[in-house]
């Protein structure tokens, strides 16, 4: 009976095949341990259940509940995770997990229409779809998010830290980012930049708007619009871009494959890791924090693209490093 | 009574791909597309992958690090230029000369050392050689197959570059780069008119779907040439370029078209150079498969076709001259056909590698082979096709072992049929001096492969099975023409100041120059033609040395705002071997050209242009007679740029040679002011 309480399934095993006596007491040593366990207190006390709901079980999803877990296991947290796709979530009740962590688009949608008690972190979507969740939902102080987006100073202090000739910055925006762009050129006004912004609507306004954006170069930065961005179209605007000598700066690793010159983003993994922390906390007492953007982020430079338009450019981790003490002086 | 100099065999059907098996090679493509996304939501911008688009043979190697002086004329130099003529644009390009050899046959050259004839410079076309196989061989700029607005930009390498693109880059080498058909406007129109009969009109239209880019484009290009001659053109084209990319890292690239050039050739009242109607038709196909890896890696593997038919054929009254009279018992005169109409292949394969050894090291390197086929009854006499092969291997290190120093080594080894296995070796260092100077040094060996007309000719005029006449014998063999350069640049990009200064000193030491010689008939004394007792062959001859500087000073504060001066100042030494040759190459290009062109951009879409040319005494033809005085030529351009029909469009007028009446390429030759306008609609 009491091997039921332990909680780790090899442990039960090897107590199933020892013989009677010897269990017995081995028993009773466990018990003693996980009393001890329980009664020392510690953040280990509350092992609590977190859902786990991915959009899909693959890929950038799987990756960041790998994280997610090694992550926990390196705090030697404790807690289980019940690691779900969206589709099992739709059917599934929550009642019984203590934190809910909704990973993608896909899952943020299956919860949001799901009613259940536990707090709702909503990760590795941007902003922007964030801000569409309802009202409600938002304000109900049990949801918050890490999204995938990069804060706009960081974004702007890539481009002054990385490219500190370049003053004209240029900005397509779509039906999707006007805020995220407005947002994006104040920053660049506060820093003294001078940003530039065509609107677009339809994909063949693109090359247009790139040649009225840079009548004298600049550098051109990516917004995370799906309906301007997407992989159809970002071939285009990098050869576009790369026809007037203008440096794409991107917000994704594929984006510097691709032939941006230099990119900021965080990956799934650094996401993961970091959901890790906040459901420590959050498990562990300390109320539901803020929506907020990534803390952890790497920058990718494409260096062939770099010596091609003879810019010459700072490493990866110097950049890192700088952007780092600008927000942590 | 007309009788004709061929033989039975026919031409072999004109491959061309048509549009239809074109379309149908890329519906059977469509099977496979973009690799699935893996992400859902709006996540999926960050997240997924997307294709590869510049990887390192995309991209156009920074000016401070080539290991040669290159020019890049972009596409808002080509509009603003006015020219019509690809060759025209090399006009811009230091070191360069261009003219018209009669109206409707352009040629250019660098350095001089070209006579009626770009045979000793290369074009290529996405890749494609436009280096005809024919007779002299040479650039057929108006069988090009590329239209001018399709243009992506043009890299002119001033100097010779075998090591990177074989034989025939010998004295400079012009990379045409046209735009990827998804990266075309929907749809364009053109059409200009004017004086010298020019009449041009050009559509194209593009088409898209998802991965998969399709663009075509057909061009109407005429003109009467120079005043009181028959030289006008007809050129004609169809081109259609194709893009798809199968997945992120794999992209198709294919190109096909088809071209005619009518060309009016021929002089009145010249029985044996009549005026008449002749054509040259082109159609090629060409596929390149480019693998791109994420670090910037890639490999491409292209194959292209090319069929070229050339048809001329006019009729003589041709004298008998008494002995073969006596001889063959002929009548007084005849009615020969001189038929010179020919047809040429040509394969061409090539893989290349661009790889990334360690930090401070790069290499490109690759193979090809090349097969040319060549049909000429009147050329080759008795074996009417001549074939050809060539393979080569080629490399090239770049070793930059601090910031400031970049070594490139390269050379590239060619087993061609005509001229045995030769190894054309390019070495050249790049110091930054600052972030904004830099020096090169660069030696580099390069050769000009003997054509099958220059080998193997044997043009005989037979009636009724008796030589009449014996114009050309076969060489035999000859050894390429070889360069020996050495350089020395200088390349400030002041950014701050919008100016680029780019400095070329040079000697190129050129050999074994292929000449015509004239040599005793090998036939029985009683056959002798009297009025020509000797043929025409070819021998390495010629030596020239051409030393001299060029630079190039551009201001350009934006992009269709600047202004360029440009300078040559060359020397030509040329000797002689034997006595039976003259000193010609001298005079072949002028001791100083130079250009000053700019474009301004007034406001309210108004856009003003203008180039001024100055050429030095030159002769083009190298005979004594055709001493060219110095001439200057004077273009303007105004354009007025508007949105009309959800598109932009633009009007536009251009002067050209204003000022005064040249003689360009013969004195009797006559350039005159010419003004032409016209349109042009982009959606």
């Amino acid at each position: 009976m009491l091997s039921q309480l332990l909680p780790i399934r090899p442990m039960r095993a090897l107590l199933c095949a020892l013989p009677g006596p010897f269990a017995r007491a081995l028993e009773c040593l466990c018990f003693a341990f996980v009393l001890l366990l329980v009664t020392t207190g510690g953040r280990e006390a509350s092992a609590a259940t977190i859902a786990v709901v991915l959009s899909e079980s693959r890929g950038a999803y799987q990756e960041f509940a790998d994280a997610l877990r090694a992550e926990l296991r390196r705090d030697q947290q404790t807690h289980e995770l019940l690691v779900i796709d969206s589709e099992q979530a739709a059917s599934r009740s929550l009642a019984d997990v203590q934190l809910v962590i909704g990973v993608g688009g896909k899952a943020m949608d299956v919860l949001a229409a799901k009613d259940f008690k536990a707090p709702l972190l909503l990760t590795l979507i941007p902003r922007s779809s964030y801000d569409k969740l309802p009202a409600a939902r938002r304000d109900d102080h049990k949801t918050t998010g890490l999204f995938i987006d990069q804060p706009p100073t960081r974004y702007i202090d890539l481009v002054r830290v990385a490219l500190p000739d370049a003053d004209r910055i240029g900005l397509l925006a779509g039906r999707d980012s006007h805020d995220n762009v407005a947002r994006l050129a104040q920053v660049a006004r506060d820093r003294k930049l001078h940003p530039a912004v065509e609107t677009i609507n339809s994909e063949g306004e693109i090359y247009p708007a790139i040649q009225r954006l840079f009548p004298d170069g600049g550098v051109l930065l990516a917004t995370p619009d799906t309906t301007i961005f997407n992989t159809q179209t970002i071939p285009n605007i990098i050869l576009s871009a790369y026809r007037f000598r203008v440096p794409v700066v991107g917000f994704s690793q594929g984006s510097v494959k691709s032939g941006a010159l230099i990119a900021l983003f965080s990956t799934p993994s650094q996401l993961g890791t970091q959901s890790a922390e906040i459901a420590s906390k959050v498990l562990a007492g300390t109320p539901l924090p803020a929506p907020q953007y990534p803390r952890i982020f790497s920058v990718g430079i494409n260096t062939v693209v770099a010596r091609s338009l003879s810019i010459e450019m700072e490493s990866e981790s110097v950049i890192h490093d700088r952007l780092d003490k600008a927000e942590h002086p | 009574m007309t009788y004709s100099l061929h033989c039975g065999k026919r031409y072999p059907r004109a491959c061309a791909l048509s549009v239809q098996t074109l379309l149908r090679i890329f519906a059977s493509l469509g099977l496979c597309g973009v690799c699935s996304s893996v992400v859902a939501g709006d996540e999926s911008a960050f997240l997924d992958d997307s294709p590869v688009v510049l990887s390192a043979s995309r991209l156009s190697q920074p000016l401070r690090d080539a290991p040669g002086a290159v020019t890049v004329l972009d596409r808002e130099q080509i509009r603003a230029s006015g020219l019509r003529d690809i060759s025209d644009l090399l006009r811009l390009v230091p070191g360069f000369i261009a003219t018209n050899a009669y109206g409707s046959y352009p040629v250019a050259g660098y350095h001089g050392l070209t006579r009626d004839r770009s045979n000793r410079m290369l074009v290529l076309i996405d890749g494609r050689s436009a280096y005809s196989p024919y007779f002299l061989g040479g650039v057929e700029w108006n069988n090009l197959g590329v239209d001018i607005d399709d243009i992506e930009r043009i890299e002119v390498v001033r100097g010779s570059d075998s090591a990177a693109y074989g034989a025939n880059a010998f004295l400079g080498v012009v990379n045409i780069t046209t735009r990827k058909a998804m990266d075309s406007e929907r749809f364009t129109a053109s059409k200009q008119q004017g004086d010298g009969g020019i009449d041009d009109v050009s559509v194209a239209g593009t088409v898209k779907s998802g991965d998969l880019g399709l663009r075509i484009r057909a061009r109407q290009q005429r003109d009467t040439g120079f005043a009181n001659f028959y030289d006008g053109r007809n050129l004609e084209l169809l081109d259609i370029r194709g893009d798809y990319q199968i997945s992120n890292q794999l992209a198709l690239e294919t190109h096909a078209g088809a071209n005619k050039a009518g060309i009016a050739r021929g002089n009145y009242g010249d029985t044996g150079d009549p005026p008449r109607w002749t054509t040259v038709q082109q159609s090629y196909a060409l596929a390149r498969l480019r693998k791109s890896e994420a670090n910037g890696d890639d490999w491409t593997l292209s194959y292209y076709h090319q069929h070229e038919l050339g048809q001329d054929a006019f009729t003589q009254n041709y004298l008998i001259p008494v002995p073969l009279r006596v001889l063959f018992g002929l009548p007084a005169s005849l009615n020969i056909t001189t038929d010179s109409s020919y047809q040429t292949n040509r394969d061409d394969i090539e893989f290349e590698r661009f790889q990334t050894l360690s930090d401070t090291t790069r290499a490109v390197w690759g193979l090809g082979w090349r097969h040319d086929s060549i049909y000429s009854p009147l050329l080759f006499y008795g074996v009417n096709t001549i074939n050809t092969q060539e393979a080569r291997l080629f490399g090239n290190l770049e070793w930059r072992p601090a910031a400031k120093w970049l070594f490139n080594a390269g050379a590239m080894i060619e087993k061609a049929s005509l001229s045995g296995t030769k190894t054309a070796p390019r070495l050249a260092v790049n110091y930054h001096a600052s972030s904004q100077q830099t020096v090169r040094a660069a030696w580099s060996r390069a050769y000009r492969t003997p054509t099958s007309y220059e080998v193997d000719s044997n043009t005989k005029y037979i009636y009724d099975g008796k030589v009449l006449r014996w114009t050309d014998e076969p060489a035999g063999s000859l050894r390429p023409e070889r360069v020996t350069a050495w350089e020395l640049g200088y390349l400030a990009e002041l950014h701050s100041l919008a100016t680029t200064l780019d400095v070329r000193i040079f000697d190129e030491k050129v050999e074994d120059m292929i000449q015509d010689a004239k040599i005793p008939l090998n036939v029985p004394a009683d056959q002798l033609s009297p009025d020509r007792p000797e043929a025409r062959t070819s021998v390495n001859g010629d030596r020239a040395r051409i030393d001299g500087i060029e630079y190039q000073l551009m201001w350009r504060p934006s992009r269709r705002n600047w202004l360029s001066i440009a300078q040559t100042f060359m020397n030509i030494r040329s000797s002689e071997v034997g006595n039976q040759f003259e000193v010609r190459n001298q005079r072949s290009a002028p001791h100083v050209v130079t250009v000053i062109s700019g474009s301004h951009e007034v406001g309210y879409g108004v856009n003003l242009s203008a180039a001024h040319y100055r050429y030095g005494r030159m002769n083009w033809e190298q005979t004594e007679q055709e001493n060219l005085p110095p001439y200057h030529r004077t273009d303007l351009r105004l354009g007025y740029e508007f949105g009309a029909g959800g598109g932009k469009a633009e009007i536009f007028l251009i002067a050209q040679y204003l000022g005064q009446v040249n003689n360009e390429f013969k004195q009797r030759y006559t350039t005159d002011r010419r003004i032409f306008g016209g349109f042009r609609w982009e959606y």
